[in-house]
């Protein structure tokens, strides 16, 4: 396949157009060749046909059996004869069908006047092709993706846009880039928002819990100006942050602890990856490592215990035992290539967001992606099975992990005895950062780890229509021509030894100059914390995905992910906190029904979003709340359920988790697939069975009957009561004060602390307390 | 549970103490029954007139043998203790390939339209002339759960949306106090996959099927863990109305917020709506016999066929009922061992409640605008599961032909699509998978299958993927 991209400006929107375009209207472009900025009629012409006609002409499956990517096959024609007569425009049926106006046919974009008289003229001038053939991924159209699509194309270093006299703070660039746009809607932003909301949201947002009553009021009441920054520093800090962010890498990667299927059998030290993904958000791995660690971790880095730990991401998806075990030939072959297409899927969304998952049975409908491409990837992770688990860890590595692990624990004892004599105040966090240690301890001690089999893969071949029965042409590794800014070619043969395959395409998606790489991750961190990315379509930068709000913004700020102004580069922490510090974040999230006319979606930022909770942070904040809480990192995860063997297959049967083990954060339940939490489920908490970007946000009377009948809820009521009875000291204002405090981060009003008296009175303090955990102010972050 | 652990009297008579009149109000002027949840389809059904409004599926899951149901072969019956004739090497998924054995039960033409229909089936056989037969149904595997998977979402992988939750989707409800897709698991146990079989997968989670049991509680959670009196339940509910619209307001209005308040009403009535469904009392001795309620081989089945007919009568939009519990012991129709063994102790469970539910649906007057399913993930061969020169009483999977049928709404009635080869092995005349069986059943519904769409990861999906035919010559 041709990779002759021309070197086309930067696009700002979908119908973005090469130089030699002008737009007029919305929808419609209109062809003007400018000849003085070099363009010949032949180069427009073939855009024209690269544009509007080879989405059906061309390829396999074109229509009429005719091909226009090549002068000679359309000199020929197809089921209707020549399409083109050189030199004798009258002649042309191909000329004859546009002008008469049925082709581009109905629903498509007609062409114009000028573009049919232009084809006239370029058809009478002899019809030269100005490349042969047109490569038809060549330019985007209003029907799909080219190779000029907005998020192939390089990162830009756009400049900060200058506001005059802005009526509201900017913090840094990110505040200049949105109130730029918007201001070309005449929309201002939202006013701050109070300190008591700001340190609700920021809790929630970097630590996934609820802020103490007493961290509330200190920094409610804390003088220093710079009392903001510090807040946000403390939350970086904080072991929970990587239990937090942690939870929504899990979500892309469809982290699984049992295989699916009829087995369903457990993997019982899959939570190795898991800790892995907590501990690398706390020291903030460098992003590139990040990736490079999971895609082959165990090649790169053979030594290193968190880096073998971290290749469990390829082994993370549903497996079918049974047609590897039971099935037949055929059963087996149709469960690899299923597992492969997950395989590449996962690969390709999680980290480049692209879908080159659609392209193993043709060329990509809507990006340009081939279907040889799809086998290109899959070459690099073919020779990637599941298995028993095992020791991923070199000898020598061993021997290195046993001496960390020495010096490990003595930190921890360190810690231990400093808890001993510090404040209460200060015991949680120095418990929290002794629990860090303690789970990167865990990984160290090494043992039988989820990672992947590896085998050396034959031959690999395409398979037409994604048929393993229909194998075609051999492949070799390597990556996708439309990603801009490096080669596609990785020098490997189609024999390269396995682990080579896998460095290669690691170091495709980590190099610095792939685009999607960078923008696709400060987009996911963005998406965290406003409840939707600059891109709403957090895995998807193609064609089918969203454009960016904000397109100026989004590489910014990618840019300094990749080149930062000051630290270092692939810092995640860099860009939560240059977002989380920006006037635009700190903004109150109240409705404007002005502004809602405007902009009812918020893609201009007028506020921030009001958030519900996730199901797994609804959890932990009503743990919190009770007082019970166990906050220790890592380790095996909890089991809410109970298995059943039956011959060979897994049976599981889930019950309210309650007390105990079961007072851990929710991240640590054990992601069973095929037994789901019903508790969890009702707030939305996807199947561990496929990736889930973003997650829904339904309420419905079930989700109301649980949070109000469900065991859990009921126990977590009574034990908050009974922490306000220690807290409160039996005096009933105290308590519903207390509550408030708890619960909403707030002080009741004299009318509140009212109608909770005579509730507490008729109903008891713990049903009191039930509706408060039931309650929308609770459930919601503003 | 009981009905008046919370009347709708008492609700109402408690908020009009305790709550503003502005939610008084707000709940007063809606009638329960009035009510519906549109489904929230970007293209939203009906994409043409349905001739059904509802339907009920029937899962046999493990594998009926079509040879010894509905598809007769006279000529397998000739063939017995022969090997399969041909060239083609027959595979089994054990391993074992038998000699072909007859079929295991009496064959009879039946009903008016003389459809074939043996005797594993006698109650069914008397209401042949309700089913439209499909003969010539295959699978893309013979593994139990891929092809499970497979008949209920369209994908032989899980995570995807089911059937059910793609017509929730489409359609919504017709009524707020019930859930729109109900699932009756089998009373043995979970089938395989157990909720991955209902997931509404990456739809919204308020499309997943709800569990509803046939013995104990109805429903998770819709009464308390511990038993809080109905006073206190109505005073959680007044408060937390009131503490949600002070909310609300604060917040300047907003469709979620707004949406929150009204799920605890709704949730109230769901308490009354569910158990008044679930309470078979109300049906007269006659309709109980009828199910074969008291009958102890086919009571769960009964139960479930029952609860079935009571759940669509109000309004819900999809039930789906199982025959047949987790692989792994012989609770399902997977028969390895004995057909006859096997067969006969599971039609024994589901034979009756089928026919009585079609014959009372009939009668009602819902069949005119009812669609039943009644489908399995694959057949069983026509050679036994036993030494190659052999013909033991027991069949393995079989993908490349099965037979179902459906029943109700706009088919025509009483005959058999589709043909097998002449030993049921494989089909043969008018093939049909399962994205045509899908896109027939949301046919009938109102919908085009292919304009049923959720955008999810990068690709517009489809309960039938980018494959599915009507089966017009179905259709009445």
């Amino acid at each position: 396949m041709p990779i002759n991209v021309p070197n086309l400006p930067a696009m700002t929107g979908r119908l973005s157009v090469p130089r030699w375009f002008t737009v007029a209207g919305a929808a419609t472009l209109l062809l003007v060749p400018l000849q003085s900025q070099g363009a010949s009629p032949d180069e427009s012409v073939s855009v024209l046909i690269a544009r509007h006609c080879l989405e059906c002409h061309s390829g396999a499956g074109r229509k009429g059996g005719l091909d226009l990517t090549r002068r000679e096959t359309a000199l020929k024609g197809g089921e209707s004869g020549p399409a083109l007569e050189a030199g004798n425009p009258d002649r042309s049926l191909l000329l004859e069908r546009v002008e008469k106006g049925e082709m581009p046919p109905e629903g498509r974009t007609q062409l114009t006047a000028e573009q049919k008289a232009l084809l006239r003229e370029w058809i009478a001038a002899g019809a030269k092709w100005s490349t042969d053939p047109i490569d038809p991924f060549l330019y985007s159209s209003d029907r799909r993706a080219g190779y000029n699509w907005w998020s192939l194309q390089p990162i830009r270093s756009p400049p900060v846009p200058s506001i005059q006299n802005p009526k509201s703070k900017i913090e840094n660039p990110i505040d200049s880039f949105v109130l730029a746009k918007l201001g070309e809607k005449q929309l201002e932003p939202s006013q701050p928002a109070d300190r008591r909301k700001l340190i609700r949201r920021m809790t929630f947002d970097l630590v996934g819990l609820p802020p103490t009553p007493a961290e509330v009021e200190q920094f409610v009441s804390d003088p220093d100006e710079r009392a903001y920054e510090r807040l946000v520093d403390r939350l970086l800090d904080s072991p929970h942050y990587g239990e937090r962010w942690a939870r929504h890498w899990l979500d892309i990667v469809r982290y699984g602890e049992t295989q699916g299927f009829e087995r369903n059998k457990l993997r019982p030290s899959a939570w190795k990856y898991r800790d892995f993904v907590v501990e690398a958000f706390n020291s903030d791995l460098p992003y590139d490592d990040f990736i490079r660690w999971q895609i082959a971790g165990d090649v790169l880095r053979p030594d290193d215990p968190l880096a073998v730990a971290a290749s469990g991401f390829l082994a993370m998806g549903p497996y079918d035992l049974t047609a590897y075990n039971n099935g037949t030939p055929d059963m087996r072959a149709f469960a690899r290539e299923e597992e492969l297409e997950g395989l590449v899927g996962v690969v390709c969304q999680t980290f480049l967001g692209l879908t080159v998952n659609c392209s193993r049975c043709h060329d990509h409908k809507f990006d340009p992606i081939t279907q040889r491409e799809f086998y290109q990837i899959s070459a690099a992770l073919g020779g990637i099975y599941q298995g028993p688990e095992r020791e991923g860890l070199s000898a020598a590595g061993r021997e290195a992990a046993n001496a960390r692990v020495a010096e490990l624990k003595a930190q921890i004892e360190k810690l231990a005895a400093e808890e001993q004599s510090a404040s209460d105040a200060h015991k949680p966090d120095l418990a929290a950062h002794r629990s860090r240690l303690e789970s990167v301890v865990r990984l160290m001690e090494g043992g039988p780890a989820h990672v992947p089999v590896l085998k050396q893969p034959d031959a690999w071949r395409i398979l037409a229509r994604g048929d393993f029965r229909q194998p075609g042409e051999t492949v070799a590794p390597r990556g996708i021509a439309a990603v801009s800014g490096l080669s596609p070619d990785w020098g490997l043969a189609q024999d390269a030894p396995e682990a080579e395959r896998r460095k290669a395409l690691a170091e495709w998606i980590a190099h610095r100059d792939n685009p999607l790489t960078s923008r696709v991750i400060v987009n996911r961190l963005w998406a965290h914390h406003f409840g939707a990315g600059l891109v709403r379509t957090p895995s998807d930068f193609g064609f089918q995905g969203g454009q960016p709000s904000h397109p100026e913004l989004l590489d910014w700020l990618t840019g300094q992910l990749v080149r930062p102004d000051e630290g270092q580069p692939w810092s995640l922490k860099h860009i939560q906190r240059l977002i989380v510090l920006s006037a635009t974040y700190r903004q109150a999230s109240h409705g404007d029904p002005k502004a809602a006319a405007v902009d009812s979606e918020n893609r201009l930022l007028w506020r921030q979003s009001p958030r519900r909770l996730e199901a797994e942070t609804f959890r932990d904040a009503v743990l919190a709340v009770s007082g019970d809480l166990d906050p220790r990192l890592g380790g095996p995860g909890y089991r809410d359920f109970t298995v059943k063997s039956a011959g060979d297959n897994e049976n599981y049967t889930v019950f309210d988790a309650i007390g105990g083990e079961f007072n851990r954060r929710s991240l640590y339940r054990t992601a069973v697939r095929a037994g789901t939490s019903p508790l969890l489920d009702l707030l939305d908490c996807p199947d561990p069975s496929v990736p889930a970007p973003r997650r829904s946000v339904t309420t419905t009377p079930l989700q109301a009957l649980s949070l109000l009948n469900n065991k859990f809820m009921e126990h977590a009521a009574q034990r908050f009561a009974e922490r306000l009875g220690r807290e409160a000291n039996g005096d009933e204002a105290a308590q519903i004060r207390r509550a408030y405090a708890l619960a909403f981060a707030r002080q009741p009003d004299a009318g509140e602390i009212e109608f909770g008296q005579k509730f507490v009175a008729q109903n008891g303090l713990a049903q009191f307390c039930l509706v408060l955990l039931n309650a929308s102010e609770f459930l919601y972050v503003d | 549970m009981s009905i008046d652990l919370l009347s709708r009297r008492d609700v109402l008579g408690q908020f009009a103490t305790g709550l503003s009149g502005m939610a008084l109000a707000t709940l007063l002027t809606r009638d329960a029954s009035a009510a519906t949840i549109p489904g929230e389809a970007a293209d939203p059904p009906p994409h043409h007139p349905p001739k059904a409004r509802r339907a009920i599926q029937i899962f046999l899951q493990g594998g009926l043998s079509q040879v010894d149901s509905f598809d007769y072969k006279p000529e397998l019956a000739r063939l017995h203790g022969q090997p399969v004739p041909g060239k083609e090497k027959p595979v089994a998924f054990m391993g074992k390939v038998g000699l072909l054995h007859r079929p295991h039960f009496e064959f009879e033409q039946r009903g008016q339209g003389g459809l074939w229909v043996s005797d594993l089936f006698p109650h069914l056989a008397e209401v042949a002339d309700e089913l439209t037969v499909i003969r010539s149904m295959w699978s893309g595997t013979g593994n139990h759960t891929p092809a499970t998977y497979e008949a209920n979402s369209g994908f032989r992988t899980l995570g995807f949306p089911a059937a059910g939750t793609w017509i929730s989707y489409g359609l919504g409800c017709d009524v707020d106090n019930l859930p729109t897709f109900v699932v009756l698991p089998d009373s043995r146990s979970l089938p395989t996959g157990g909720a991955n079989n209902w997931t509404s997968g990456f739809l919204p989670a308020r499309h997943q099927g709800v569990v509803l049991n046939t013995s104990g509680p109805p429903v998770r959670d819709l009464a308390p863990a511990s038993g809080v009196d109905r006073a206190t339940q109505v005073a959680r509910f007044a408060a937390l109305a009131e503490l949600n619209r002070r909310h609300l307001e604060q917040h300047g209005g907003d469709d979620a917020l707004e949406g929150r308040l009204r799920s605890y009403e709704l949730a109230a009535r769901m308490q009354l709506a569910i158990p008044e469904v679930a309470d078979l009392a109300r049906e007269s001795a006659a309709t109980l016999d009828r199910y074969g309620v008291e009958q102890k081989e086919c009571a769960d089945f009964a139960r479930g066929c029952l609860l079935a007919r009571r759940l669509i009568e109000r309004g819900v939009r999809f039930v789906q009922l199982w025959s047949g519990a987790a692989f792994g012991s012989e609770v399902h129709w997977d028969a390895h061992g004995s057909v006859p063994d096997n067969h006969r102790r599971e039609a024994a469970k589901i034979d009756r409640p089928v026919a009585a539910l079609l014959g009372d649906l009939r009668e009602r007057g819902l069949l005119d605008d009812t669609l039943v399913i009644f489908n399995t993930e694959f057949g069983r061969t026509p050679y036994a599961e036993s030494a190659g020169d052999q013909a033991g009483a027991g069949r393995d999977h079989n993908a490349d032909a099965f037979s179902v049928w459906l029943a109700g709404a706009g088919l025509k009635h009483g005959i058999a699509y589709g043909t097998s080869d002449d030993i049921g092995w494989k089909a043969a005349e008018n093939p049909v998978d399962v994205h045509d069986f899908h896109a027939t059943i949301l046919h009938l519904l109102g919908i085009d299958h292919t304009r049923l769409t959720y955008y999810h990861n990068g690709i517009q999906r489809r309960l039938t993927n980018v494959h599915g035919r009507v089966l017009t010559e179905l259709l009445a």
